[in-house]
């Protein structure tokens, strides 16, 4: 009783927060998550890799299963779905610190491994640079440019094809 | 008058006229230490944009300069980097928590009852830490405390990783301000101010996260590990808004308009926007009272739809 009482306490702001982190989380997975898989695919002349927007998909799970379990809690149900609920949630944080730990150790490995071969410069000049959440990777040295921006390298390797 | 006499009035001349010039020429000279000699010149830089720009072209110049620029700055984005300084304090809670309770230990839950919160320690104690012999601690045990085991040891992991988080976003912007001779007070002002206010939030959210999962499963360390990676995806959103949307850079320019867009002049303060800022202070209060009392009316009415249990 005493625990459903903090549950319904922290679900005042706790659901704004989880369904705003869930929305946040879906931003994510569509600005540098899905991008960057394409242009590797197409060969696009710039890539913005940030391993750990990886992550995003994992946040975006367990945003949405923490409030719907902590909302049956909070009814309180004690059905089999908050056991199931619960497991699941355990199972995504626990996969999610692999996954963390995966990537510190091997992601930088992995980009400096096969990013050459796929005919990309690692350049540490465009706009936002220095920054500890991304790297970004040329197919050409010459557009790697002092503060200038993605859309600046689209432009220039636009205008090399067509001239 | 013989050779010798002549050379003698030869060097007495000379000796005068040696002397009558260092009369004329005279300097002082001032031994100063180097942090002095720093300081004078730091302060003659404040007033002196070109003494300035000269210094700041001799430091990108100097050895650590160039290898800021040509070997540390080029490494900053390596994948290890952001994620360590955002949850390092998290992962070495998390070492130290896994190392204290053994791998068996990973099921050790809380258990809440009339007399306290008690976290139970599963797993057979041979192959725990000799410092962790028992099977039940109060949650605000000293031992349970420096573990990231329950809510309470967790608020001092959070203050942790908010300042090294900071500590190391803000080194990052001070050290490019030194040896980048292009960026100014404003970058470098605008640049700390957006890095700790994106660290601050990821470390409140990932907090928040980290409560609601403590209330949501009985498995201890899942709170912990809920913190570690909610403080960096939240650190990683947020950077990636920051560059969508250009916030460091809006605010840099902001800094950078605000002494442009003011007209020379005495300014008279009015003093009646000191009541203005109560009025609006009061009612933004009175009205978060209103909206939480609601929510919170909003809440109950919709729990007791389900079941009508009224607390």
């Amino acid at each position: 009783m005493n625990n459903t009482r903090q549950i319904r306490k922290a679900l005042v702001w706790g659901l704004p927060l989880c369904l705003s982190m869930a929305f946040l989380f879906g931003w994510l997975i569509l600005d540098s998550v899905i991008p960057p898989i394409k242009q590797m695919i197409f060969s696009m002349p710039v890539i913005r890799i940030r391993p750990t927007a990886l992550l995003a998909p994992f946040a975006l799970l367990i945003s949405l299963v923490l409030p719907l379990g902590l909302v049956l809690k909070a009814i309180p149900y004690e059905g089999v779905w908050v056991k199931r609920l619960e497991a699941l949630f355990n199972f995504l944080v626990f996969l999610s610190v692999g996954v963390l730990c995966l990537i510190i150790s091997t992601s930088a490995l992995a980009q400096s491994r096969w990013m050459p071969r796929l005919g990309y410069v690692q350049c540490d000049q465009l706009q936002d640079q220095p920054s500890v959440w991304f790297t970004d990777w040329v197919r050409n040295p010459a557009w790697c440019v002092k503060g200038k921006s993605l859309e600046w390298v689209n432009e220039q390797a636009r205008t090399s094809v067509k001239n | 008058m013989s050779a010798e006499l002549a050379a003698t009035f030869f060097n007495v001349g000379y000796g005068q006229t040696l002397a009558q010039s260092m009369d004329k020429n005279q300097v002082d000279v001032l031994v100063l230490t180097q942090g002095q000699y720093m300081s004078i010149l730091q302060d003659k830089a404040r007033n002196n944009a070109a003494l300035e720009f000269s210094l700041r072209k001799m430091l990108s110049k100097s050895t650590f300069g160039q290898y800021w620029q040509k070997e540390f700055s080029p490494n900053v984005s390596e994948p290890w980097v952001g994620p360590v300084a955002q949850g390092a304090n998290d992962l070495l809670a998390i070492g130290k928590t896994l190392n204290a309770i053994g791998m068996a230990g990973i099921s050790t839950y809380i258990k809440t009852t009339a007399t306290g919160t008690y976290i139970i320690i599963k797993g057979y104690s041979a192959k725990r830490s000799s410092a962790l012999q028992g099977t039940r601690y109060l949650a605000t045990n000293p031992k349970m405390l420096q573990l990231g085991l329950g809510m309470k040891s967790l608020q001092g992991i959070a203050k942790g990783g908010f300042m090294l988080g900071v500590v190391v976003s803000t080194g990052i912007e001070l050290m490019d301000f030194m040896f980048n001779d292009e960026k100014t007070m404003y970058d470098l002002v605008g640049g700390i101010g957006v890095e700790a206010v994106k660290g601050g939030l990821a470390g409140l959210v990932a907090y928040g996260f980290a409560t609601l999962a403590g209330l949501f499963t009985t498995v201890a360390v899942t709170p912990l590990f809920v913190m570690a990676v909610f403080a960096v995806v939240v650190g990683t959103v947020l950077n990636a808004a920051d560059n969508k949307w250009h916030i460091k850079k809006n605010v840099i320019d902001a800094l950078k308009a605000t002494p442009e867009s003011m007209s020379q002049g005495l300014y008279y303060i009015d003093k009646t926007v000191e009541s203005w800022a109560k009025e609006i202070g009061s009612s933004a209060e009175q009205t978060g009272v209103r909206m939480g009392k609601s929510i919170d009316q909003g809440v109950k009415d919709f729990l007791c739809r389900m079941t009508c249990r009224r607390y």
